[in-house]
């Protein structure tokens, strides 16, 4: 059994941007035969045709992390959503019978 | 003094009372408990970025130089709370030795006696045995314990009305650490490192923490993820067995202290500010509803809890090799 209620206990505290509607991006810089290197990068999620922000970074190291699933780091980001879609199953839940996955 | 929750059942019964009491007792938003508002807390550190969009997921609380701080002040804090809605003012919270269970056989570890029917109940979703059970067909309601806060995928935090969940051995980590992960903690010298996170090398922080260590450690991460279930997630706290966890935790600090020195910590405040809420001279994070007032890192560097035993991390740096 789970009755969520429809407050949301998030904007009593001063939690930055970051914790917005829109996914974070990271920002790995490294120096490379006398190159400065950025690679800047953004998550965008989909699924079962909706879009779902994903608070998830990588680091320098090229593992993944986010709060919602908080001792972890991944080394895909596939593992990571798949994580997440069982940990917060009432987040993503069942597809309407019939439709497909194509 | 804080003792080892197995070898004196009295702090256990008396622990499990008092989660009980908060647990009942309303917060000043009464829509959840004291206890709940515990919980609160843990989550919306979780979600305090330091500094905000770095890519380590550093927070108020985790993944940085204020994890063992900030935890030691928060298990200080419900444990003042206990002692006063108990009246006893000389409680002090049971630690679980997960290192004990983890030497145990791996088949055996999801059997140990702290998951008795009468200490921490067992597995399930939710959770159907021992004090912290949720049962839909028990005649008395007022005895399941009701999950009123949890954090969601989007990274919110909302009320919600469910029984605990745990899937004990059963996620993707199948036992518990070993001591090879708390031994190469104890081997570290520095507290912390940079670049102050996740990523540290050879800190101490970061290999209790979990991040970093010899293969297969995980340490304080990997208890999270093998109890799993509410565990592995930011609401945490939901589960009493996490404040018994990081009372363990904060034994094996208070262990390296009495051997590195107490007020060994790093960074100091002359570290940059993107370092915000983790140099010594920082305040702790507290919800805005908090009326306690601020506390800086440093306090927690000298409010050194006492416990009953360090013999069992005696015997981890004594087969430390000697460099």
């Amino acid at each position: 059994m789970q009755q969520e209620e429809s407050q949301n206990l998030l904007p009593e505290m001063d939690h930055g941007d970051q914790h917005g509607m829109s996914a974070p991006s990271s920002s790995r810089h490294f120096q490379h035969s006398g190159h400065s290197v950025i690679i800047r990068t953004k998550y965008s999620l989909e699924v079962d045709g909706v879009e779902h922000p994903l608070h998830a970074t990588i680091g320098e190291d090229g593992r993944a992390v986010t709060h919602a699933l908080p001792y972890k780091a991944y080394a895909s980001i596939v593992d990571l959503v798949r994580d997440l879609i069982d940990g917060y199953a009432s987040d993503f839940p069942d597809r309407p019978k019939g439709k497909s996955n194509a | 003094m804080r003792r080892d929750a197995i070898s004196d059942p009295q702090a256990l019964g008396d622990y499990i009372d008092g989660v009980w009491a908060l647990k009942r007792l309303p917060a000043s938003d009464d829509r959840y408990s004291r206890y709940d508002w515990f919980v609160l807390w843990h989550a919306s550190a979780m979600m305090a970025s330091t500094p905000p969009g770095n890519s380590a997921n550093r927070n108020a609380a985790h993944s940085g130089p204020v994890f063992l701080p900030w935890h030691r002040y928060y298990l200080s804090r419900i444990e003042a709370e206990i002692a006063a809605v108990l009246g006893k003012p000389q409680f002090r919270l049971p630690y679980w030795n997960w290192l004990t269970d983890g030497a145990m056989r791996q088949q055996d570890q999801p059997n140990a006696p702290i998951w008795d029917d009468d200490k921490m109940g067992g597995t399930g979703y939710p959770v159907r045995t021992g004090p912290f059970r949720f049962d839909l067909n028990t005649p008395d309601a007022s005895t399941n314990w009701v999950v009123r806060i949890e954090m969601r995928s989007r990274t919110s935090i909302v009320l919600t009305r469910r029984g605990l969940n745990r899937n004990i051995a059963g996620g993707d980590i199948r036992r518990l650490p070993g001591g090879t992960g708390v031994k190469s903690a104890l081997s570290r010298t520095a507290y912390d490192r940079p670049g102050w996170d996740r990523n540290s090398a050879r800190s101490f922080r970061n290999e209790l923490e979990g991040w970093r260590g010899p293969p297969g450690s995980g340490t304080h991460n990997r208890v999270h993820r093998w109890i799993s279930g509410d565990m592995s997630l930011g609401h945490s706290p939901n589960d009493p067995i996490f404040f018994l966890h990081h009372c363990n935790v904060d034994r094996i600090w208070a262990f390296w202290q009495s051997r590195n020195g107490a007020n060994t910590y790093a960074p100091d405040q002359n570290a940059p500010d993107d370092l915000a809420s983790h140099r010594l001279g920082d305040r702790l994070f507290q919800r805005n509803d908090d009326d306690a007032p601020p506390v800086l890192i440093d306090r927690m560097l000298s409010d050194i809890p006492v416990y009953d035993s360090f013999t069992d991390l005696m015997a981890l740096e004594d087969s430390i090799p000697v460099a």
